[in-house]
């Protein structure tokens, strides 16, 4: 294996075989025997839903560039409901990017209460892409029914 | 309506999936895939998959459903791959939970999509591993011209840089290697997949032995077939934003890492497929 023919064209055994394909088998008319003479009817059932759920990725894709997609992270943060669990209260929070863009790693704060007696919890949101919901909870001592809980996005990075 | 010929037609769809599932479960179950569903640039996903199409085209023509090489055809076939995986890719996304009705259209797209192009390549694939050996004799000699041999390779280069390319590893390995071991990845990219080709006595080998000296199959095959696998691997990492606000020193090392594998996939195609 050393390199002693640099002259010798590997192609050549396959630039043969070239030839002989380029003959019968690839013209266009379908020999009669042949099996796939006719296409059977699954074969255009197939195709057509393959086709149909391309179309509708490429659409969903195409659509989103054509909408000028760069409104940053708008992220806004609702409270969905509180329940008593073993460590105190559980807030059901849900979170919404009504931008374009995704935002990841969102940090969230709760804040129940005011001054000294103000109670805070937090969460991280790994990812909330644009025009996508997320949902978690946040974690008090006292019941955040009894006073209004301060939801906020506090920051993110771009994933 | 011919029922013989609509039940084959089945039966190579039911391996279609199997193929899918085989080659789309590896990326079904990376969640940087998912992710990369809505945090690549959607320009970047639109040119992924419009470029999949093409190759996927080029796939069915080696490795269809169907002895045939009639456009028509091959055209018919990569529709109803794409189908298969954009399908598969839906139900075992949202079988894992990945898929919500909350989540926007373009993440759920994003996700599926991605997801979709392996497996339409597993389910052409399938095709023809399972097919008769009458018409994988005829592929196979379709396959030996030149350019047929390096469509291969971007293929088998695609693959496996598809499916290492969104893990956190390629930056993590890039970084921690230096130059040395940049120039080493480089020569042991090249020998393997020389080696595995021509060397080793592997399935589908003897095909190619004596078809020109050491430096005639390095020159014409083992040296362009890494040229394809260092480029794939540049796209998909560019596509998945993984080089992007890279220097070009780390931009190489990342590639270059990536075309370790792509090179090593690429060779095992061009003795598979």
């Amino acid at each position: 294996m050393t390199a002693a023919k640099p002259k010798s064209k590997p192609t050549s055994p396959r630039a043969a075989s070239v030839k002989d394909k380029a003959s019968p088998a690839r013209k266009s008319a379908p020999s009669p025997g042949s099996q796939s003479a006719q296409t059977p009817l699954l074969e255009w059932i197939a195709a057509g839903v393959g086709a149909a759920l391309i179309l509708a990725v490429l659409s969903v894709i195409v659509l989103d560039i054509a909408r000028a997609h760069d409104a940053p992270p708008d992220l806004v943060v609702r409270s969905k409901g509180s329940e008593r669990v073993a460590n105190g209260y559980l807030l059901h929070i849900e979170i919404k990017n009504r931008g374009d863009q995704p935002a990841a790693q969102v940090d969230v704060e709760g804040r129940l209460g005011h001054g000294a007696a103000a109670q805070t919890a937090s969460v991280t949101f790994d990812d909330v892409p644009g025009g996508s919901v997320r949902s978690g909870g946040l974690l008090f001592k006292s019941d955040p029914r009894g006073g209004a809980v301060e939801l906020s996005a506090k920051g993110f990075t771009d994933p | 309506m011919n029922l013989a010929a609509n039940r084959n037609y089945a039966r190579a769809l039911g391996l279609g999936f199997g193929g899918a599932l085989l080659f789309a479960l590896p990326l079904l179950m990376t969640m940087e895939m998912w992710r990369l569903g809505f945090a690549m640039e959607q320009g970047r996903l639109l040119g992924l998959v419009l470029a999949s199409l093409p190759m996927l085209l080029g796939l069915s023509y080696f490795a269809g459903f169907e002895p045939t090489f009639r456009l028509k055809d091959e055209i018919l076939d990569m529709l109803a791959a794409l189908g298969i995986g954009l399908l598969l890719s839906a139900v075992v996304l949202s079988l894992f939970g990945a898929l919500r009705l909350e989540h926007a259209p373009l993440e759920t797209t994003g996700k599926i999509a991605l997801c979709a192009i392996p497996g339409a390549m597993g389910a052409l694939l399938a095709g023809k591993q399972f097919g008769d050996s009458d018409l994988a004799r005829t592929r196979t000699k379709a396959r030996t011209a030149y350019g047929g041999e390096l469509f291969t390779v971007a293929v088998g280069a695609l693959f496996l840089a598809f499916n290492i390319a969104p893990t956190e590893e390629v930056s993590q390995i890039a970084r921690q290697m230096g130059p040395i071991r940049c120039l080493l990845l480089l020569m042991v990219s090249l020998l393997l997949s020389h080696v595995m080709v021509y060397e080793l006595g592997f399935p589908g080998q003897d095909v190619r032995r004596g078809s020109g000296g050491f430096a005639g199959t390095f020159v014409f095959f083992t040296a362009p077939a890494y040229a394809i696998s260092f480029a794939i691997s540049a796209y998909t990492l560019w596509s998945f934003g993984r080089l992007d606000g890279l220097a070009v020193t780390e931009i190489n090392a990342t590639v270059l890492v990536l075309a370790f594998p792509a090179a090593i996939g690429a060779a095992t195609a061009r003795l598979v497929i």
